[in-house]
């Protein structure tokens, strides 16, 4: 009976945990909001006043096609409100939610694949997924015949190029993982595909224009400023395919925690969660990279730092958690990429204005540090797979 | 319930056991035995369906195991295996709770019933206050059990278990070995065991397949077939016996040092000393011995040359004469204190004897490092 209470106790524990980081992810976005431009006319109260504008517009917009009467009665913007929402919504918001989807997305990816791989250095990356989107980018950014090839979409020919490299690796993925018996041959396989398509990114790189080996690095280490309020949707779509998805797999995913001979034994499929896990990971990180660029550490450090904080490998709660960590550390670079970047520019005398730094190498900054001193507090946190 | 059909069992491209017919019941328990290499676990993983047959059929209560689907035979047959699993911070109670999972719904709640279950398979196993124990800070005994109490939580009618004693020291062995003809009997269970130890094996199987060279090469109850031949021949031994009484292994002597012993005892009184002697190498002549003494039967497995009586006859004076003979050749007389008799008074008179021929004479009484130090002073 101790020990019904303890658990009892631990739900507690576990739900406070997800209220607090629901409730730091509320705040982060304001604040994100707040601090995302150079406009210092809107203030603090300006961002909280946009957001509860633009909900009740959304709920008004939903009340209204269904019932067809207004649900509130909407007051009517000043010119210099509507200057400041506008900026708000098309300017300051789009980061902000990428910000949110990667942090979403790409956590949840990393810790169904740490899970499926029983390997902590498992992330969306390693799948080789990224490397075939990241080569067929590397294509379009160096090649001009290429680019010119995917224009023809209409769409910008980064990201359709992006699709197409991600399907093919796709593929790839799907037949080797439908072979290989040890669920780490895909990893090794993986890995070692993605330094093939590293080795002939770098052959390009090597005698690409300056411009294009700028664009080419940002892709690389990925930034939030090619999100805006047009290619929102098909990320926001994304997100909740992954959230459905990965619903269905909570179940599957605990039962991996023992090992695939394990779950088999649990009455598992496991060729058929291995492939389900890979192909819900790989179709999500297929469409956001080419949107992002890469983001790798996020996929690695929300898991690992959701752990020890839940205190649980169940994943009805780690998972959530792990999300909401993702979302987290997320804001928190794009914040900090916003306002405090390091004034390298004095410090080298650079001529040219700085750029604002992109998110992912904060994130790799400081999710690295992060991460290190949690190795360095307890290494017993590295079992907890 | 469980049976093998003319199986042949085996890696891609290769058979390693072949013609396996084995069947168990309800309440049996099935263990497999066989050197490394054998093809133990490779039997093991083909009827836990982790391997496809590559002839021949398993039958699961008259159904192709290969053909039911993983959740169905989940419900039928669940698995212990050799592999450490590093599941990362869960309880016991979660542990146990994913035993459950062929039986509950999408997202694994688990209902009154399921509850009821989890804490009985962990008190059936005596693991209780594991419940609430975080998995990484168990014992691997402790591991072990929460791991069966998992198994058991899978409500199933077979169990089978790969090597689930090679980690745990010999108490807990024990308490495994008990646990396992408990649940047999309480859970109505067929069990399916591999094993190192052919000790335990010889106490808790009810059958027994003894598995060497692409064959099983003996089949049945574990007392009928564990003879000494058999086992010899199982393991390939030659510097070691298997004795059925003693139910375990005796070492032969290597005899690398060149003195010769002449030891008297009876009663068990010196089995500790032929193991000692014939551990460091020397040659030892045991005498006299009745053929039901439990030390004829240490000496014998040894393969010793023993001065040896008919049960309960009175020492002859033909073997007395032969066993003084023998003493006037040795070096070192040792006597223990044996308990002296009506048939075996001669025994005493040996150790007078040997006294009066004035033989460099050693009572043992217990100590084997007096023994020792007593031994090198003569070598000395």
């Amino acid at each position: 009976m101790n020990n019904i209470s303890k658990n009892r106790y631990h739900g507690y524990y576990r739900y406070l945990v997800i209220i607090t980081l629901f409730i730091s992810i509320i705040i982060l976005t304001v604040l994100g909001m707040y601090y995302g431009g150079n406009a210092r006319s809107i203030t603090l109260e300006d961002t909280t006043n946009f957001i509860v504008y633009q909900g009740k517009v959304t709920l008004n917009d939903i009340y209204h096609r269904i019932t067809g009467e207004d649900l509130f009665n909407m007051p009517s913007l000043s010119e210099g409100e509507k200057f400041k929402y506008i900026l708000l919504k098309k300017v300051r918001f789009p980061p902000i939610l990428g910000a949110i989807i990667v942090g979403i997305t790409l956590s949840a990816c990393g810790l169904m694949l740490q899970t499926l791989f029983r390997n902590l250095l498992a992330s969306p990356y390693t799948t080789g997924i990224s490397s075939g989107v990241l080569f067929a980018v590397t294509l379009v950014i160096f090649i001009s015949s290429i680019a010119e090839l995917f224009s023809i979409f209409n769409i910008d020919e980064k990201i359709v190029a992006g699709w197409c490299g991600g399907i093919l690796s796709l593929i790839l993925l799907i037949i080797i993982a439908l072979r290989v018996k040890e669920v780490n041959g895909v990893l090794i396989v993986a890995l070692l595909s993605s330094y093939l398509f590293r080795g002939i990114s770098s052959y390009l790189v090597a005698n690409g224009q300056d411009l294009s080996i700028q664009e080419y690095f940002m892709f690389v280490v990925g930034s939030l400023t090619r999100v805006n309020l047009n290619n929102l949707p098909s990320l926001i779509l994304v997100t909740i395919i992954l959230m459905l998805g990965s619903v269905f797999l909570i179940k599957p995913l605990n039962a991996l925690l023992f090992g695939e001979s394990y779950a088999k034994s649990f009455g598992l499929n496991v060729k058929k969660v291995r492939v389900l896990i890979l192909l819900l990971t790989s179709f999500v990180v297929g469409v956001i990279v080419p949107y992002l660029g890469l983001m790798a550490f996020v996929g690695i450090a929300a898991p690992y730092m959701a752990r020890p904080i839940i205190k649980t490998s169940d994943h009805r709660w780690l998972l959530p958690t792990t999300m909401l960590l993702g979302v987290i550390l997320m804001l928190m670079a794009h914040i900090v990429s916003l306002k405090y970047w390091v004034p390298i520019y004095y410090l080298y005398g650079i001529n040219h204005p700085a750029q604002v730094l992109p998110v992912g190498s904060i994130l790799d900054i400081v999710g690295g540090l992060l991460v290190i001193y949690l190795v360095y507090r307890g290494e017993k946190n590295i079992k907890m797979i | 319930m469980l049976k093998t059909e003319n199986l042949s069992v085996g890696y891609s491209n290769y058979v390693v056991v072949e013609g396996i017919n084995l069947e168990i019941r309800e309440r049996e328990i099935l263990c497999i035995i066989g050197p490394n290499g054998a093809g133990k676990s490779t039997l093991l993983k083909t009827i836990g369906t982790y391997l496809k047959p590559k002839k021949g059929v398993v039958y699961l209560n008259s159904q192709n195991i290969h053909k039911l689907s993983p959740k169905e035979l989940a419900k039928e047959m669940s698995v212990v295996l050799t592999e450490r699993v590093n599941p990362g911070n869960m309880t016991g109670y979660d542990i146990v709770a994913i035993g459950r999972h062929p039986y509950t719904d999408l997202f694994g709640r688990l209902g009154e019933r399921d509850k009821w279950i989890i804490e009985h398979a962990a008190e059936s196993v005596n693991a209780t206050h594991l419940l609430s124990k975080n998995f990484f800070e168990m014992s691997d005994g402790e591991r072990q059990k929460i791991m069966i109490a998992r198994a058991l939580a899978q409500e199933p009618k077979v169990l089978i278990l790969d090597e689930p004693t090679s980690f745990l020291d010999a108490k807990h062995k024990i308490e495994l070995t008990i646990l396992l003809r408990k649940l047999s009997t309480e859970n109505n269970l067929a069990i399916v065991v591999t094993l190192h130890d052919i000790e335990l094996a010889l106490r808790i199987a009810d059958k027994m397949a003894l598995i060497k060279d692409n064959r099983i090469v003996a089949y049945g109850h574990p007392e009928d077939i564990m003879k000494r031949e058999i086992v010899n021949n199982l393991y390939d031994l030659d510097s070691a016996n298997y004795s059925e009484v003693l139910g375990y292994f005796e070492l032969k002597s290597p005899k690398t040092v060149k003195f010769n012993i002449f030891l008297i005892c009876g009663a068990g009184t010196g089995s500790n000393v032929m193991r000692f002697l014939v551990k460091n190498g020397y040659n030892v002549v045991v005498g006299i011995l009745h053929k039901n003494d439990i030390d004829y039967t240490v000496g014998k497995t040894m393969e010793l040359k023993i001065i040896e009586e008919e049960p309960y006859n009175p020492i002859s004076q033909k073997n007395y004469e032969l066993a003084l003979n023998k003493i006037k050749s040795c070096d070192i007389v040792i006597y223990t204190d044996f308990p002296i008799g009506e048939i075996n008074k001669l025994n005493k008179k040996l150790v007078e004897e040997s006294i009066n021929l004035n033989k460099y004479a050693i009572k043992y009484e217990g100590s084997v490092e007096e023994l020792k130090e007593k031994l090198n002073e003569f070598i000395k």
